[in-house]
């Protein structure tokens, strides 16, 4: 049995693929792709796939992960990237195959870019509201109740800058098995202090351990 | 439009998936290399129209062609459309995202009656009149096929064409034609004429009808030089035939989310109420080599993880245990499941049965269609009561303890002991279950009755029959349902409104198009989906254009009433259908086409002219 690691982008049309669907359409391009794939045991075999970070539906990813298992130990890794290349729908695209090394649970933080349409009035405003020292978000917990809190500290990096039709803005947060903040609520949270913008595009990049080193 | 219009019109939308293409083997082209554009609609929303099979073939069939591109179309659910209205966003196709009105050919692909509203709807959306009349150039020409377009009346005067029987043989020459004509610069009129020679096409507005004083149909006339009757195409070589290599996968989870592999047409069952059994005649099978290697290639395509035997009757395939040996052998393997829907239960072996439990243990479903041995033999539904019991008391020894019975109410010459009769087959199974010593321990029987009302359709022999009035079929319900003794029995039915409809526009003459046209004009859409079904605002249609639904729906006809599809040939002859007829009024049964050949006349639609002969 052989561990293999796919790295792929998650672009265009394919954001719309929530992250059931897109289990499913990974186990068939598996299938599709003829590679002997490692099934599980017991009453229900099915084939092990895990994805490191579930991806909200609507966003792009440049940098998704999923690991999963071969049974013939003298396939190469070219071969494995090769053979998965040609059975994925055009807009997820592979970028590399390898031997895993590291555990998806040490994924602490991602990056994500957020793309808005706005005015220069709105820019601004936008801009004020990121730099200041509150952000009030609303969380509903688990058991259903909304709660808000002051995500502004759980912000690890940020940055905003114009775009021809409104702004770019960069945000590092949480993410992961211990806290997940979904970049959207901080949009949310500006749009009901009343700046008005349009979110066109969602993009989550780069994946961190603990220490912000790269999470490959 | 482009992606990011979409993400735009996605907001708020649910199930996004819907909308977005972009799947596995969906097919991109380049249009400016392309001479016809065809835009495949179905007028449901994609989860049921990306499990039709039809849609499928004729996908891959058309973009085969090197100068045509054939995209998807499904019809936008409630919230999609306001936003596509807000937007002003047309109906759009998937691969390309353009606008519908930007396409040379609009295929609607008609499965059930109460899809009418919504192909007005699509087309409405993208600013394309309604009415055949109102178009004037050769673009946007609005096709459909189907089953529905076997009385294609009360759409007819919407559409400009439409194609009777199979479209893998009239839609590459109906196509090539288009093509010419289009490079040749005909006009609308032209085309329609040349096209009306080709099997299986017929042109509506090439035909005029007139009435009798009392609304029946007086005469169907050609008005210029046509075929008369206008003849269905058929596929004569199954083997031969083109069928798809992939299919497009889905992303989203979608009604049959699996391969469909064909294993033949037709039904040589003779069951009288049966539409499907008798347009789609005569039964013209593949090898079971075949249906195993295509099924084989879909699945290697698509990476399903399922593959379904389709067919009206799967069992009755006369290699249905190579087929299964054959296939077996690699789904084993390539761990594939099969799945064998509608199989008739007086065909099951034990070794049959053995093998498919080897395969996939899903539910019993049986489809006895009438409770009483004289209801079956009226319907022709050759099927016994001890091959239902044995065959529960098989699959009860085999582990299975659920049993899902289907049962049609309101069959003519239906009896109030016939409807009881429905209840007390369900007890006798429930009495097999206890009575069997090796029966799954520590576990009750449950048994499902499911009840649909009966819908006369054209092309049967009971064409000519009257549906039962709506408070008829409710009395009937309620009497089933009082007569049950056991909770192990559970009965549950459609709405017997949207039967009403059904039976209506499936027996409808032309005078219908305007009713169908008022109804959407008052928001009618999604019809077959309860949710939205009004039946009282149909009632105010029919009010207002002075006729009414109880003509169409509850009215027996005669023998010498000219039927508004009379010009439309589908194979079987009228005469054959009298007699059939005439036969389930004495309850007296016909044999299989295997067993003995009832004279339908379908034959005549095969070269040689035979149904049976051996390969
Ligand atoms: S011609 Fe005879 S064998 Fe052929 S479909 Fe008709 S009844 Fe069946």
């Amino acid at each position: 049995m052989k561990n293999v690691r796919l790295i792929y982008k998650k672009t265009g049309r394919s954001k719309f693929i929530s992250h059931l669907d897109l289990n499913r359409l990974m186990i068939r391009v598996l299938k599709r792709s003829g590679l002997p794939i490692w099934f599980t045991e017991g009453f229900n075999p099915h084939a092990f796939i895990t994805f490191a970070l579930p991806l909200s539906l609507g966003f792009e990813s440049r940098y998704d992960v999923m690991d999963f298992r071969v049974t013939d130990l003298d396939l190469s890794y070219e071969e494995i990237f090769e053979r998965l290349k040609s059975a994925l729908p055009p807009d997820i695209v592979a970028v590399k195959v390898y031997e895993p090394t590291t555990k998806p649970k040490i994924i602490c933080f991602a990056d994500f870019e957020v793309y808005v349409e706005c005015d220069d009035e709105n820019y601004n405003k936008l801009s004020e509201f990121l730099n200041g020292d509150e952000i009030i978000v609303e969380k509903t917990t688990k058991k259903k109740e909304v709660k808000t809190f002051n995500v502004k500290g759980k912000i690890k990096q940020f940055s905003i800058e114009k775009t021809e039709t409104g702004a770019k803005v960069y945000l590092c947060l949480p993410a992961g098995n211990i806290e997940n903040i979904n970049p959207t609520i901080i949009f949310d949270s500006a749009e009901k202090s009343g700046i008005e913008f349009d979110i066109t595009d969602v993009i989550r990049d780069k994946i961190y351990d603990e220490n912000l080193n790269l999470f490959v | 439009m482009n992606e990011k219009q979409l993400t735009q019109l996605l907001k708020g939308v649910q199930k996004p998936g819907r909308y977005t293409g972009g799947e596995l083997n969906s097919i991109i082209k380049d249009k400016s290399q392309i001479d016809v554009r065809f835009a495949f609609c179905f007028p449901d929303t994609y989860e049921i129209g990306m499990s039709h099979l039809g849609m499928k073939i004729l996908y891959s069939l058309i973009n085969n062609l090197e100068w045509a591109w054939c995209e998807r179309v499904f019809a936008p659910w409630v919230d999609m459309e306001k936003n596509m209205l807000e937007q002003g966003v047309g109906t759009f196709a998937l691969e390309s995202l353009d606008d519908i009105n930007e396409f040379d050919v609009i295929g609607f692909t008609l499965q059930y009656e109460l899809c009418y509203t919504n192909m007005l709807n699509m087309l409405d959306m993208s600013g394309i009149p309604l009415y055949s009349k109102d178009r004037h150039s050769l673009k946007n020409l609005v096709v459909v096929g189907g089953p529905c377009t076997c009385n294609a009346e009360p759409i007819a005067d919407f559409v400009d064409v439409a194609f009777l029987g199979e479209g893998e043989e009239q839609m590459v020459e109906f196509l090539t034609l288009y093509r010419e004509s289009k490079l040749n610069g005909d006009t609308k009129e032209e085309f329609l004429l040349k096209a009306s020679k080709i099997k299986g096409v017929y042109v509506p507005s090439l035909y005029d009808v007139s009435y009798n004083d009392d609304g029946t149909v007086k005469e169907i006339k050609p008005n210029a030089d046509v075929p008369y009757p206008i003849t269905k195409a058929i596929v004569e070589d199954m083997d031969n035939a083109f069928y798809p290599e992939n299919f497009v996968v889905p992303y989203i989870q979608t009604v049959h989310d699996r391969a469909v592999q064909e294993v033949f047409r037709g039904c040589i069952r003779g069951c009288r109420f049966c539409q499907a059994g008798m347009i789609y005649r005569p039964v013209r099978e593949k090898s079971h080599s075949t249906v195993s290697n295509q099924a084989k290639c879909l699945c290697d395509t698509t990476g399903y993880e399922e593959v379904s035997l389709a067919s009206l009757s799967t069992s009755d395939y006369s290699e249905i245990e190579p087929l299964l040996n054959d296939m077996l052998d690699w789904t084993e393997k390539d761990k594939v499941n099969i799945s064998l829907p509608s199989l008739r239960i007086d065909s099951f072996s034990p070794e049959l049965l053995e093998k498919i439990s080897k395969v996939r243990k899903s539910g019993l479903t049986f489809a006895p269609e009438a409770g009483s041995q004289r209801m079956r033999d009226v319907i022709n539904k050759n099927l016994d009561e001890e091959t239902i019991l044995k065959t529960c008391r098989t699959a009860f020894a085999g582990g299975h303890c659920s049993v899902k019975l289907y049962f049609m109410l309101g069959l003519p010459t239906e009896t109030l002991e016939d409807i009881e009769a429905i209840g007390q087959l369900g007890q006798k199974i429930v009495d097999e279950f206890y009575h069997l010593e090796d029966r799954p321990k520590g576990k009750g029987v449950q048994v499902s009755i499911s009840l649909a009302t009966f819908v006369p359709k054209p092309h049967t022999p009971f064409q000519w029959m009257a549906q039962d009035k709506l408070q008829t079929v409710r009395d009937k319900q309620k009497h089933l349902v009082e007569s049950l003794t056991t909770r192990k029995i559970r009965v549950s039915w459609h709405d017997s409104d949207t039967s009403l409809l059904e039976a209506v526009f499936a027996r409808g003459d032309r005078r219908l198009s305007k009713i169908i046209y008022k109804a959407f004009k008052k928001g009618s859409r999604f019809d077959s989906w309860g949710d939205f079904f009004d039946i009282e605002m149909w009632k105010d249609c029919f009010d207002e254009a002075g006729l009414n639904m109880e003509f169409y729906a509850n009215r027996e006809r005669s023998y010498d009433e000219v039927m508004p599809w009379d010009h439309l040939d589908f194979g079987v002859t009228k005469s054959f259908l009298m007699r059939e007829n005439d036969k389930a009024k004495e309850a007296s049964v016909t044999p299989n086409c295997r067993q003995q050949c009832a004279g339908c006349g379908a034959n005549k639609l095969l070269c040689g002219g035979k149904c049976f002969e051996k390969r």
